[in-house]
């Protein structure tokens, strides 16, 4: 937001890495740098969670204090079996950022190649993947992942397949589109001079180049990977409870609603800030990566 | 214009095979199918019986087959669960789905358009941002909590509003409207902004204003009209999320529509009834599409002209609605 004149008149410094250039711009954008601070703290929070939160906070069960109120004892309150959800939605940290970045590393290893030897070899064999893949997201991606799950039975490692593989077309589009701004770039043409194979010069000489795109629709794919994930757990397919998953937490809690909406109001609190998360970096990334974005 | 729209339906057919093939077999290869399910109480015969009328018999190849044979024949097959043609029962729960996207689109339209360009005229103030900030929230809120905190707020504590079904007339559309709406409203908020921001910037603009029109007049002619396009594009995007992503909400708000059939249906491994569904969800999502790219010729003269022109060769690949997309901005590519 700090204006236009600003961006034009400060050109590429010279003396700087393209990296430390684009974390000087990143920076600059406030929400993205408040975004990041969540994130290295959530990731932080699902690293080391297994160390040093006791177990017997999350799953132990004390039914004298079942079903209460948020206090100075129990932030959150506690669920039906008296488990602090404070320490359960923290625990939970763990599963959903597993599951969001298992996920979009699945969408990811199967678009991203298959983006870009559409766009490099082009000709039927673009036309073949890019039919296929507008069928496949004819299907709106929340009832594909439904599809799988049922396929593959009801499981975190299914679950995590089928919220990355309906997230498939994004990645491959994403990707062809920027493999076909660099395919006739000169670098390319002098590898393929050079007698470089194919392969070679897909992932060394193009990929990297492409590389922009597919991080910023990595981040922002993490943050809808996490909420279809959660929204197939809350739909009863997903995560069973009692995993402290987030959207398992919030379907747990649904059956006590009436009179104590907190047990669903916190677990979503807390898919609500690490989304926001990720989107504001994945905002932020895409205006320093490409200036012209800047609004 | 007649030739492009016969050649887009004709584009549907392999949609359709593709989707049935891809939702068919998934369903078909699940583990239980709905005869066990319904033949709980059978005897042996009865059910061998069944087996053999479903073609359960046969390999999966067989029922896809026979279920391909049927579509040639205008027929989705018959639900196994609830003994209906697939597309009655598609039909029946329509029509509550179509309510609930056409209000939730609307009421995104309303809110997200003048705010949207209210944050563009006003580039850098507490408006833009405050309405940025809110976009960013209502686009990172999961839809199905926002359903529930609205239903316990409005219908639980204050007991303003119905929180399920379809019983109240307009009252029981409004929570489930606004939580569709809000996400969709994120998008077309920042879209809004971000395409007319593009347009202020045009030397036209300067000129209109140089020429005494008034302000208002620059603002919601001159620059909208010509910052329309992404702002449909992501309408006609967000309305086929309306159509096919509702599923969580419906269940949220238990609305009778077609994403809570194609939830029971899958729960009892209904495949006729699932792959019916999404069929038609991907057919409606098409016709939406194509509605949009229609629309464009209406907005845009240039593209008036390529659509009846010799769009054909040039376009061959890419298609006006590309073609627009590459003319009008990136926001719309991007979201």
């Amino acid at each position: 937001m700090s204006g236009r004149q600003k961006t034009l008149a400060a050109p590429a410094h010279r003396g700087r890495s393209a990296g430390g250039e684009l974390w000087h711009r990143f920076k600059k954008n406030k929400g993205a740098m408040l975004g990041l601070l969540i994130l290295i703290v959530l990731i932080g929070v699902a690293l080391t969670v297994d160390f040093w939160l006791d177990q017997e906070l999350v799953i132990g069960q004390n039914l004298r204090e079942k079903l209460q109120q948020p206090n100075a004892k129990h932030w959150f309150g506690t669920d039906e079996m008296g488990r602090d959800l404070f320490w359960r939605t923290v625990y939970g940290t763990r599963f959903s950022m597993a599951i969001g970045f298992v996920a979009v590393i699945i969408s990811a290893i199967i678009g991203v190649p298959l983006g870009a030897v559409a766009g490099y070899y082009g000709g039927k064999l673009e036309t073949l993947i890019m039919r296929f893949t507008d069928i496949f997201s004819a299907i709106p991606s929340i009832l594909m992942a439904i599809a799988i799950v049922s396929l593959l039975g009801r499981n975190t490692v299914n679950l995590m397949l089928a919220v990355g593989i309906a997230a498939v077309p994004q990645f491959t589009r994403v990707t062809r589109a920027a493999v076909l701004t660099v395919k006739n770039a000169e670098f390319v043409e002098a590898a393929r001079a050079l007698g470089k194979t194919d392969a070679y010069i897909i992932f060394v000489h193009i990929l990297p180049n492409c590389l922009s795109p597919i991080i910023v629709q990595v981040t922002l794919r993490v943050a809808g990977a996490i909420i279809s994930a959660s929204s197939l757990s809350f739909l009863g397919i997903g995560i069973k409870p009692p995993t402290p998953e987030w959207g398992s937490l919030l379907t747990a809690g649904k059956t006590y609603i009436m009179g104590h909406s907190y047990l669903c109001l916190f677990p979503g609190l807390a898919i609500m800030l690490t989304v926001l998360a990720f989107n504001m970096v994945g905002d932020g990334l895409r205006d320093a990566m490409d200036p012209r974005l800047k609004d | 214009m007649h030739r492009y729209i016969i050649k887009r339906v004709l584009m549907l057919i392999p949609i359709i095979i593709g989707v049935s093939f891809i939702v068919f077999f998934m369903m078909d290869m699940a583990e239980g199918n709905a005869l066990d399910l319904i033949g709980l109480d059978f005897s042996e015969e009865k059910l061998a019986e069944l087996y053999h009328q479903y073609g359960y018999d046969r390999s999966v190849f067989y029922r896809y087959l026979l279920y391909i044979k049927n579509l040639f024949h205008g027929s989705l097959g018959t639900s196994i669960i609830y003994k209906k043609d697939v597309l009655d029962l598609y039909l029946q729960r329509l029509p509550a789905t179509l309510k609930l996207a056409s209000a939730s689109v609307l009421v995104a339209v309303v809110l997200s358009i003048p705010l949207g360009i209210r944050a563009a005229t006003h580039h850098g103030s507490l408006t833009d941002n405050a309405s940025m900030v809110l976009a960013l929230v209502g686009l990172s809120m999961p839809n199905y909590w926002l359903g529930l905190m609205l239903a316990v707020l409005f219908a639980q504590k204050l007991h303003w509003l119905p929180s399920s079904g379809d019983l109240n007339g307009i009252w029981s559309l409004i929570l489930p409207a606004i939580t569709v709406g809000t996400g969709l409203m994120a998008t077309m908020t920042r879209t809004t902004r971000s395409s007319m921001l593009d347009v202020i910037r045009q030397d036209y603009l300067r000129t209109a204003r140089a020429k005494g029109v008034p302000e208002k007049r620059v603002i919601n002619v001159h620059a909208l009209r010509n910052a329309l396009i992404p702002i449909i594009t992501v309408v006609g995007t967000e309305m086929g999320k309306a159509l096919g992503g509702a599923v969580v909400t419906e269940n949220v708000f238990a609305w009778p529509g077609v994403g809570r059939l194609i939830i029971e249906a899958v729960n009892q491994r209904d495949t006729a009834t699932v792959t019916g569904c999404i069929i038609l969800t991907a057919v409606m999502i098409s016709i939406v599409q194509l509605i949009v790219d229609i629309l464009y010729a209406f907005v845009d003269p240039r593209l008036r002209a390529e659509y009846s022109t010799g769009g054909q060769r040039s376009r061959r690949k890419t298609g006006p609605r590309a073609a627009a997309l590459g003319l009008a901005g990136k926001e719309g590519a991007v979201a």
